[in-house]
């Protein structure tokens, strides 16, 4: 048999492409991009509500915001990870497509990553700007010009925090799984996975 | 080299079809771009074995056209994505310009789909988010081409299938053979050693230079 001389290069992951991609992604399916950012804004500015509320001595009504914290934080997650899984298992072609036209696994993996992690970072900023807003609005309702004595704002950074990483941590961890078993797929597995 | 010949290959038909066997005339020596070796592909569908592909051995010398003709659900479709490296067989080797395609690791397959193979596919399967000029580009700059040059030459390749003036539209902007035409063009983009079509149908006469 006639021997060949190729050899195989490794192809390298285009950390700009990347981005242009995620980005380009969120652009033209806006209507799905607004509605993801509300759901991650709607629960992050829940949170930070709930965290500057004021304190209260009543054992009962503390146990009542524990709750209620709880129970936002569980369905905000629920809610934050099925639109993104449903918006990564909606793409299953079109990753099967990239692959087919020589996108990496680690590329397919990342650029949904980074669009997961911009949506969860403009989400909670939305959301903490928002959350913030009503606390004081309500809060100066309540106890006028004297409401940052009752409002809970020790600590103010890190509850902030706390609302970014909710945001974020739920965006990436959710659309990781679906991204992970796309990327690692046979592409025509991929296109085919697509319900 | 190997002059451009045509060759017709007929699929057998499913499901208890002879292994189809095409190793005649291309000589020992001859430059083979793809060869198959037994490859049998089984689906499973929960209880039921589709027997997609039941051993086909196959040897295709470069510069060679071939066309694979046969029923719909003789296989086609499936040859073309295990010859493509898109499917794994079930059993028995691909080889592409000699090298086992089953010994690649994931980021060799990523070449090899990306330099080596261009893919048309029956249901054109451009990328909807990306113009026509973007999904032509994509392919290049995986592979590593310049943004500026992959931008010329994917204008250059539209302009060859008559899509000079729909450079911009996005695929829902595009009639379906502006679709194929995209799809065709995005084929090219590397210059791949060989290019696998299924079923291209209606536009494929048109320009398949190169
Ligand atoms: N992903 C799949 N899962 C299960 N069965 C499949 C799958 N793809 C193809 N088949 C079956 O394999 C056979 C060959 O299909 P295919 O290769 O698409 O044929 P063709 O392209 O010649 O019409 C058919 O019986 C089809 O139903
Ligand atoms: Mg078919």
């Amino acid at each position: 048999m006639a021997h060949k001389e190729w050899h195989i290069d490794r192809l390298k992951m285009k950390p700009g492409l990347v981005w242009q991609m995620a980005v380009n992604s969120l652009k033209v399916r806006i209507s799905r991009t607004t509605l993801t950012l509300l759901t991650i804004a709607t629960s992050s500015a829940f949170l930070i509500y709930l965290l500057t509320l004021p304190r209260s001595d009543d054992l009962a009504d503390q146990q009542t915001w524990y709750l209620m914290l709880g129970l936002s934080v569980l369905v905000s997650a629920a809610g934050v990870l099925n639109t993104m899984l449903m918006s990564v298992s909606q793409r299953y072609r079109e990753i099967g497509t990239m692959k087919c036209l020589g996108a990496l696994d680690k590329f397919v993996l990342f650029t949904v990553m980074v669009e997961s992690a911009i949506l969860g970072f403009v989400g909670a900023v939305i959301g903490v700007l928002v959350g913030l807003t009503i606390s004081i609005l309500l809060g100066l309702l309540e106890y006028g010009f004297s409401l940052f004595q009752y409002l809970q704002f020790d600590w103010i950074l890190l509850k902030i925090l706390a609302a970014f990483a909710l945001g974020i941590f739920l965006t990436t961890f959710g659309s990781s799984i679906p991204a992970v078993i796309a990327s690692r797929m046979p592409p025509m597995d991929a296109m085919r996975g697509e319900k | 080299m190997s002059s451009l010949h045509t060759k017709t290959i007929p699929a057998s038909d499913m499901p208890d079809r002879p292994a189809f066997n095409w190793l005649e005339d291309t000589g020992e020596d001859a430059d083979l771009t793809v060869m198959t070796r037994d490859v049998t592909k089984i689906y499973q569908m929960g209880e039921e074995k589709i027997h997609a592909l039941g051993g086909v051995n196959i040897k295709i010398a470069t510069g060679e056209y071939i066309s694979i003709m046969g029923p719909s659900g003789s296989g086609k479709t499936t040859l073309f994505n295990v010859i493509g490296g898109l499917i794994k067989p079930t059993s028995g080797n691909v080889f592409i310009d000699e090298i086992d395609v089953a010994q690649l690791d994931a980021n060799e397959l990523a070449w090899l789909r990306c330099r080596k193979i261009g893919y048309i596919f029956q249901s054109y399967n451009i990328v909807k988010v990306l113009t026509a000029l973007e999904n032509v580009t994509l392919p290049m700059l995986f592979a590593g081409v310049p943004p500026d040059e992959a931008q010329d030459r994917a204008v250059y390749i539209l302009g060859r299938v008559g899509l000079g003036d729909r450079v911009l539209h996005t695929p829902k902007e595009l009639s379906g053979g502006q679709q194929q035409r995209v799809a065709i063009a995005r084929a090219f983009a590397n210059k791949p050693s060989i290019i696998l079509a299924d079923e291209p149908t209606a536009n494929l006469d048109l320009k398949t230079g190169e």
